[in-house]
């Protein structure tokens, strides 16, 4: 089970970025991932600076085109990650689409 | 002797005054690395410290102390306590010390070693590495070895090719770069590798074999990434006067970082390697011209070419342009030799016995030993060793 | 005077085409669009929910929200929430970070949970009870696979602020009509809904709406022709255009607000969907008809005045409608996979 009070500090912390613009400071696109995230490959992950000045890492969501690359101007969404057990509380992240 | 000797210790030392009675290297022995399906860990580890006592002659009863590094036992199999184990393997009561920093296990164990050897007079240890990791799918490793990364890196979907994928991006756009750049180093750890018998891949690699194997995190491709290894390697260490080896331990430094890649203050430089490299070099009071040979980091192509600037063995920014003109091969070489045992990405990558095997790669070059991987003459060696995307960085200076 | 002060929307990127549904089941697409009236649906990603969804729709709403504590409740209407027992309605307030002094729950009436929650929502407001009440509606809504239904259930996400300050849309007035009639549901520990075929039209659907549209009409003296837009609830694209045509709406009325065609039925979402592309366009004075349909069944039906605060408020939502990206039959399976 995953511990549902991390995700209840968590959220506290990370609901602050939501609704944020930022630009691609790093980026990969994984095509070996984790068992979670398998089915999705592949996926980008960027590390991005927010206006606010903060730094934070997130997978890119809902992207076309362009390409993202480091410089791309990025909007923070919420997101959902794969459950790992149907029981589990379900889990939030912050994502990034194209802006 | 004592002349030339303290010629070239350093003011800053804080080795022994009578340099004659710094540590040196007595014994290297090592398994194979690859998939050993019919060996368990502790069975690796005992095999490389049996190996080992042939060699030198030597036995449990002669140990003062054992220094293990391995990082996933706990972790994979519920095995912690290793100390125990260990000590039920050898039938004894000495003390043993189990090290941790992810690929920087086998560093950070033996420069404890030489810590303990600088502290304690008249000693000789045992420094072990050893690491089981096909006992379990691919999958499991990938999500084991992401534990050495930040939480919010692996909640973010990263994996070490993934954050690795990401400096390279990184230094390839900054420094104007093709992702080709990378397959070069492949190439010759893979050609180092086909000298060595112990090595995981003992064939050689075409540069085309390796651009076009599949994406693993872009730009970093399968034969860009070193293997899932099993293996074990074993030192024999000693400051006493009457084990006196010809290779001498001259320095190790280890010096760490945030754990994290996004707190880091710079994407195209471990800040680690720069600090560890620096003290290594000050204290061993020689500079990098001396060193004909190196073990240097390669869990990814784009870690060698980065180290290498690091190191301060080329300007920054020059690490790929030495990559693709084979600078640092055997029979090609401008001056030193890199990854002659095949690097992590050729000899293999067993986690815990990686940093021990550099520093026996470099004791047979030092003393003659490496058979057609040989590096004429070799007086001066470097090891390099990092965990995680840079958090722990350990460079050792061995010397004749 | 009470109705809504701001509104919010969210419709995913994703389109699925309704000839790619049937071609991969071996079907004709064009037999399909033409009995339903639907071309394409929008569909939430695997990422997303109906959390995630409802969190953007509000956000709009919230972002330009001076007074956060002004709101006094939170209710969510869906019938594709993730949770069985937990509220989501306290995850968008905590998500939001709303301060805590606020009445919370969700509800679950088919596609119509969101309405039923309006009404209530503004007799709270009208009583001064509470000063502002967030409402929202949002479902991923899913189909038993080769099921017509896979054609229209769709996604999306609307939110509404009710409050009494600089209304925009007064809610002149409401009714609900409401019965026991199974045409349409989903048992617990099942994860795709049931329908009962063509139950779901003369003695559901038109029953309902008809029977709550007519009854508003009269109460308040007002006959089809009076309003400036009307907007039903739309399964399809062929139901809203005959129940409009049975009450006496015109097409012209209902045409900004058939929605269906290009983003399907968003279930709880649909008619508020319908209602933001009015909203768009619609200016002072205009007068807007609204009827939602619940399965199970019932109708929510209201009578609203645009005032001139909508100029303030106004959302574009052609460029969001034009924003897609087209998917997959297999794209589709995947997004839908994870359950709710």
């Amino acid at each position: 089970m995953n511990s549902p009070v991390k995700m209840w500090r968590r959220q506290k912390e990370i609901r602050k970025y939501i609704g944020l613009k930022g630009v691609v400071l790093l980026q990969t696109t994984i095509y070996v991932a984790p068992s979670r995230y398998r089915e999705y490959v592949p996926y980008t992950v960027v590390l991005v600076e927010l206006d606010n000045g903060e730094k934070i890492y997130g997978q890119i969501c809902d992207n076309k085109d362009p390409i993202i690359k480091n410089g791309s101007i990025v909007c923070t969404v919420l997101r959902k990650i794969p459950d790992i057990n149907k029981e589990d509380l379900v889990s939030y992240t912050i994502k990034f689409k194209p802006c | 002797m004592m002349l030339f000797i303290y010629h070239i210790g350093s003011i800053n030392s804080s080795w022994e005054e009578d340099t004659d009675m710094r540590p040196s290297i007595i014994g290297y022995n090592s398994t194979q690395f690859g998939e050993l399906w019919d060996k368990s860990l502790y069975q690796l580890l005992y095999e490389s410290v049996q190996g080992l006592f042939d060699k030198t002659n030597r036995d449990i009863k002669e140990i003062d102390a054992i220094f293990y590094s391995n990082m996933l036992g706990g972790l994979l199999d519920n095995n912690l306590l290793s100390s125990g184990k260990i000590a039920e393997l050898f039938h004894t009561h000495i003390p043993v010390y189990h090290y941790e920093s992810a690929c920087a296990s086998g560093g950070m164990a033996f420069q404890q070693a030489t810590m303990y050897l600088q502290a304690n007079r008249d000693k000789n240890v045992l420094v072990i590495g050893a690491e089981k990791m096909t006992d379990v799918s691919p999958e499991k490793i990938t999500e084991a070895l992401i534990s050495a990364s930040s939480g919010e890196e692996q909640s973010a979907g990263l994996t070490f090719p993934g954050l690795y994928g990401m400096i390279a991006n990184y230094y390839l756009q900054k420094y104007l770069y093709s992702s080709e750049v990378l397959s070069y180093v492949s190439v010759k750890n893979h050609f180092h590798g086909s000298l060595n018998a112990h090595a995981h891949f003992k064939k050689k690699v075409s540069f085309e074999m390796v651009e076009q194997s599949s994406l693993v995190a872009d730009p970093l491709r399968v034969l860009h990434c070193s293997p899932i290894s099993d293996g074990a390697s074993a030192l024999l260490l000693s400051n006493k006067k009457e084990y006196l080896g010809q290779v001498k331990i001259l320095s190790s430094s280890l010096a760490t970082d945030t754990i994290s890649l996004k707190k880091r203050t710079s994407w195209d430089s471990l800040e680690t390697t720069v600090i560890a490299g620096n003290q290594a070099f000050d204290i061993a009071g020689c500079d990098r011209k001396s060193i004909d040979v190196a073990e240097v980091h390669d869990c990814f192509s784009i870690a060698e070419i980065i180290a290498m600037e690091d190191l301060g063995f080329c300007k920054k920014g020059e690490g790929g342009t030495k990559a693709m003109e084979y600078a640092t091969q055997l029979g090609k070489q401008e001056r030193l030799v890199v990854n002659s045992s095949g690097g992590l990405k050729a000899s293999g990558h067993p986690i815990g016995a990686t940093g021990i095997k550099q520093i026996g790669e470099l004791y047979l070059q030092l003393s003659g030993q490496a058979g057609e991987r040989q590096v004429a003459s070799a007086q001066y060696g470097l090891s390099h060793n990092v965990g995680g995307s840079g958090a722990v960085a350990v460079v050792s200076i061995l010397g004749i | 005077m009470t109705g809504i002060v701001d509104y919010g929307f969210y419709i995913p990127r994703y389109r699925i085409k309704v000839d790619e549904i049937a071609s991969y089941w071996q079907r004709d697409g064009e037999e399909i669009k033409k009995s339903l009236s639907v071309e394409e649906k929008a569909v939430a990603s695997h990422d997303e929910d109906v959390v995630t969804m409802a969190i953007e729709a509000s956000a709009i709403v919230i972002q330009n929200l001076k007074h956060k504590e002004k709101i006094g409740a939170i209710f969510v209407g869906t019938e594709t929430s993730p949770y069985a027992v937990k509220p989501i309605s306290t995850m968008i307030g905590e998500w939001l970070d709303i301060p805590h002094h606020y009445l919370a729950y969700d509800t679950q009436f088919a596609c119509k949970a969101t309405t039923g929650a309006l009404i209530s929502a503004n007799a709270m407001v009208k009583s001064k009870k509470v000063v502002n009440v967030l409402v929202c509606g949002a479902d991923k809504a899913n189909a038993k696979p080769q099921d017509i239904l896979e054609c229209t259930s769709g996604s999306g996400a609307v939110a509404l602020l009710i409050g009494d300050t600089n209304v925009a849309v007064e809610i002149v007035d409401s009714t609900s009509f409401s019965s026991d009639t199974p045409d349409f549901w989903r048992r617990s520990m099942v994860s795709n809904p049931t329908h009962a075929g063509r139950f779901t039209g003369k003695p559901a659907y038109f029953h309902h709406i008809t029977s709550s549209t007519n009854y508003i009409l009269e109460k308040n003296k007002l006959r089809p022709e009076d309003f400036t837009y009307a907007v039903f609830h739309m399964p399809n694209g062929k139901f809203p255009i005959e129940v409009s045509r049975i009450l006496g709406f015109s097409q012209q009325q209902i045409q900004k607000g058939l929605v269906v065609k290009k983003l399907g039925n968003s279930y709880t979402a649909c008619a508020l969907m319908g209602l933001v592309s009015v909203l768009e366009e619609a200016k002072e004075d205009d007068t807007i008809f609204l009827a939602s349909y619940g399965s199970g069944a019932g109708s929510d039906a209201f009578i609203l005045k645009v005032t001139k605060h909508i100029d303030s408020i106004r959302k574009n939502f052609k460029e969001k409608l034009d924003d897609v990206i087209y998917i997959s039959y297999r794209q589709y399976q995947q997004f839908m996979g994870g359950g709710y």
